[in-house]
């Protein structure tokens, strides 16, 4: 279980929970974030890719955010990346986000055990067990990738001057979602891959799945009723 | 290749008891990159910190781990080691082995296990550090102070005796607080207008202090050094600077019976225009907008306007929005008493001469309604009278923390009441909170007054044959009793400010369970918030007497005074940045910047931080599509590093 935790608040809680020597589920790992307006999807990602079965994100009440909104827009994307995860065979039940105030220390510790309990109950994370998988079989296609980087080098939009999804053990999987929002449909991807991995069509398919359940653009979700700006008319 | 050091704390047996450090520093010397890995019983001591000291200069160490503490405790501390050591000090990583890991957890093997997850991840991330300059910045020399009682007041006239200016801002028209309603104060017996009105007074008269009363703070904005206050002034309809405070206005207000006085906590009645008290500070007179006819209702003859002889109402007054710059921020916004109609068993507002401690204050006090006789509500002197502790504190059903002062103050007014009236007394406490210096032996003279003292909570109070009854359980004796009185004092508690989290959102600063302001550590900075700059003085940080409230208030002025007069602060480093060969400038981090920060050059067609305003929240970071946005010490390449150390099997 990781935890991703705002250093104004649940960190802090986590604190007082040492300092009152309140137990908890010890496979409980956190890390501290100045404020989960920052909470990166890649880093919710990495988690998963990394064996995480579980990700809990701790952040500030409403109304408490030391960065004005930083909390809101994060709950905004957890619910988004919830999505993902639903698509992606994770399971949104394996996110959590809970509002920890620094004196909710009973809270914390609640929220803790009570998410290890229903993780346990879960078992280990699994990628490949959803019905996606047979439908469209691009999860296990997606696992022959060996990361010789061709369809990064094609790529028209990949100019990250350093690659954040090569750190990932499922490279084509974290380069999906690292351009799923910007790619432009050029098919460049299209017959680069040595492996076969028929990328531009899982890339087609994955944003239309993803814009169907309206959760593009990943990075950025607009408050409700707000103007879709930005990116998604990029990307149109 | 990067050398990293890892040091591993035993902090005594806090660390050690649990986590098994020989072992974790075993494996951590396995890690790739690490150079030497050694754990210590303190590696805050001297000893301690020497031994990181000679790794450096002697096996040329360039990237520290220490796992210890919280990075709240000691991070400053190894910061300067790495700085004395000429390293850059966010080559410094703390792995909080200790309040998340060896205190929380109970299985050694487990918590080991854990502890070498936390070690891993501060490994990984360690050696993807980069050097980074901490900013400084200057601190305005002037403070805010929030709440002119006598907390406020003790601060600011500490601030303006340094020669430092101070903004005193107050929400009801005189300065003085909870603390200008008491009569005398224990255990000196020391009457409290006479020991509190010369500092009232020396804070009208103290040209560094410029003060606001019937005024609140409604926004707050910037950080340590650099606030931005908005200060709503309500209108009071008289100018100040005409009000000669005669009182003219007050006779000639038309409003006939008057409203309850706030002051006397009801115990008396007031006008609509009116001066709080005789001795208020400032002594001058303001308009009641709700119980005013004219500002009401639209329709008065305006008598008090004739009554001025010095033109001073002024019916057009509008509320005014007053902005001021402040380098630090006090907050004294003290408590509210408990408001006992919630404990209906005591009968409060239902049966007559069942009052609240402060309004037994008042009725006490020589300037009060009765000039100082204890009288019932028919004129008669009470025969008998109960005080009732822990009304609203120690209690499940209301509030759960010992309000401290209520147990004393409760003595204190039962042997005023022995003295003027000669009544029997009755004390029901649970059990007495005599904590200070002198209390104890006051108790042990109240005792011996011949005041009786009943071992047990009143449990309720109902009228018979004419007389109050309190009912409670002696538990001494084991029985319960019934006894006839004509008067009860509730020793109401104290608790949090009912607008304490508005306040709190308006500053940022966090609330305790019980609804107090938190401090940043409850023994070591226990007058700091997790905001620098804020700083608490008084009842708003938790229940107080009048000392300890002016011990903090000079200790939270002694920590703005350390600040101004160092005249600048280092703030975190750890700000955005934009790189301009990947950002495609889609403007989607500016959109999301909570602080403006971030400006959009139209002649690059990209997007660029302004590092004056960029707080390190982050948001740009997640939001940016290509990853230009960085966040420095917490950049992507970073924190993937710790994720993946902390899941590394």
């Amino acid at each position: 279980m990781l935890g991703f935790l705002c250093q104004n608040s649940a960190d802090l809680c986590a604190d007082f929970a040492g300092m009152e020597r309140k137990s908890y589920a010890p496979n409980f790992f956190p890390v501290r974030l100045p404020c989960l307006g920052g909470l990166d999807a890649f880093f919710l990602l990495k988690a998963y890719f990394s064996g995480a079965d579980g990700v809990l994100v701790l952040g500030c009440p409403p109304g408490h955010c030391r960065y004005k909104r930083g909390n809101e827009t994060a709950k905004r994307r957890m619910q988004v990346i919830q999505g993902l995860l639903e698509i992606l065979g994770i399971g949104k039940e394996r996110l959590d986000f809970v509002w920890i105030h620094p004196s909710e220390i009973s809270k914390l510790v609640e929220v803790v055990n009570g998410f290890n309990e229903r993780i346990t109950k879960l078992g280990p994370c699994g990628f490949f067990q959803s019905e996606d998988q047979a439908k469209f079989h691009w999860m296990t296609e997606l696992k022959k990738c060996d990361h010789c980087y061709q369809c990064k080098e094609v790529c028209p939009i990949c100019f990250c001057k350093r690659c954040y999804p090569e750190s990932f053990q499922n490279f084509g999987l974290g380069w999906l979602v690292h351009v799923i929002e910007r790619c432009t449909h050029c098919g460049a991807c299209k017959d680069v891959c040595p492996q076969g991995i028929r990328l531009f069509e899982i890339v087609q398919l994955l944003q239309q799945k993803m814009s169907e359940l309206n959760l593009l653009p990943l990075s950025f979700p607009l408050p409700q009723g707000g103007e879709k700006a930005g990116i998604v008319n990029i990307t149109k | 290749m990067k050398k990293i050091g890892v040091y591993i704390c035993h902090c005594g047996t806090n660390i050690a008891a649990t986590v098994d450090c020989s072992e974790l520093a075993r494996f951590a010397g396995t890690l790739p990159g690490v150079k030497v890995a050694r754990d210590y019983r303190y590696l805050c001591s001297d000893p301690g910190q020497d031994l990181i000291k000679k790794d450096i200069r002697e096996l040329g160490i360039d990237r520290v781990v220490v796992a210890a503490c919280s990075p709240r405790m000691h991070e400053m501390t190894f910061k300067n080691l790495l700085s004395s050591e000429s390293l850059n000090p966010y080559f410094l990583n703390i792995a909080n082995i200790r309040e998340q890991c060896s205190w929380v957890h109970k299985d050694r093997e487990r918590a080991t296990e854990k502890a070498k997850h936390i070690v891993h991840a501060a490994v990984a991330r360690v050696s993807r550090h980069e050097p980074l300059e901490a900013r400084k910045v200057g601190i305005k020399p002037s403070t805010l102070i929030v709440g002119a009682g006598i907390a406020g007041i003790q601060a600011a006239l500490n601030i303006a005796n340094g020669g430092m200016r101070v903004v005193l801002v107050e929400r009801a028209p005189y300065i003085g607080g909870h603390m200008a309603q008491l009569d005398k104060t224990f255990p000196t017996l020391d009457c409290a207008s006479c020991i509190f009105t010369p500092k009232t007074v020396e804070v009208a008269r103290n040209k560094n202090i410029e003060l606001f009363i019937c005024s609140e703070v409604a926004d707050v904005k910037g950080y340590v050094g650099n606030f931005t206050v908005a200060i709503k002034k309500h209108p009071t309809y008289v100018d100040h600077r005409r009000c000669t405070g005669c009182g003219d206005c007050m006779e000639a207000c038309v409003l006939k019976r008057g409203v309850p006085s706030e002051f006397e906590e009801g115990m008396a009645r007031r006008k609509a225009i009116y001066l709080a008290f005789p001795q208020a500070v400032p002594l001058k007179a303001v308009v009641d907008k709700e119980s005013c006819l004219f500002l009401s209702k639209g329709k008065c003859k305006k008598t008090c306007i004739e009554a001025c002889k010095a033109e001073a109402i002024d019916f057009d007054q509008k509320e005014e929005v007053i902005e001021k710059e402040v380098g630090s921020i006090i907050v004294a916004t003290g408590y509210d008493p408990f408001d006992p109609h919630l404990l209906p068993q005591y009968g409060y507002g239902v049966s007559d001469n069942i009052i609240t401690g402060l309004q037994f204050e008042r009725l006490s006090s020589p300037s009060g309604p009765n000039r100082g006789e204890i009288l019932l509500k028919d004129g008669t002197v009470p025969k008998a009278i109960a005080f009732l502790h822990c009304i609203g504190s120690r209690d499940e059903n209301a509030k759960l923390h010992c309000s401290r002062i209520c147990c004393m103050a409760s003595m204190k007014q039962a042997h005023l009441a022995r003295e003027k009236t000669g009544a029997e007394i009755y004390e029901f406490y649970i059990d007495i909170n005599a904590f200070g210096k002198g209390y104890q032996e006051f108790y042990k003279r109240v005792r011996e007054e011949g005041i009786y003292f009943i071992r047990g909570k009143g449990s309720e109070i109902y009228k018979r044959d004419g007389r109050l009854i309190v009912e409670a359980e002696d538990t001494l004796l084991g029985t319960p009793v019934e006894i006839p009185v004509d008067l009860v004092v509730l020793g109401t508690g104290l608790t949090a400010r009912r607008d304490a989290e508005t306040m709190a959102q308006v500053l940022g600063i966090s609330q305790s369970a019980d609804g107090f302001f938190m401090e940043a550590h409850p023994k070591l900075r226990p007058v700091s918030t997790n905001v620098d700059g804020i700083f608490l003085a008084g009842c708003c940080q938790g229940p107080k007497d009048i000392p300890d409230t002016v011990a903090q208030a000079s200790a939270a002025a002694a920590e703005v005074m350390s600040l101004v007069t160092k005249g600048e602060i280092e703030v975190e480093a750890t700000i955005s940045s934009i790189d301009p060969e990947i950002c495609a400038g889609c403007k989607l981090c500016i959109e999301i910047c909570p602080y403006s920060a971030i400006d959009f050059l139209d002649i690059r067609g990209i997007s660029s931080v302004n590092e004056a305003l960029c707080k390190g929240c982050g948001a740009c970071t997640a939001v940016c599509p290509s990853k230009a946005a960085r966040q420095r010490h917490f950049t992507q390449d970073q924190v993937l590093a710790e994720v993946e150390g902390l899941l590394a099997v």
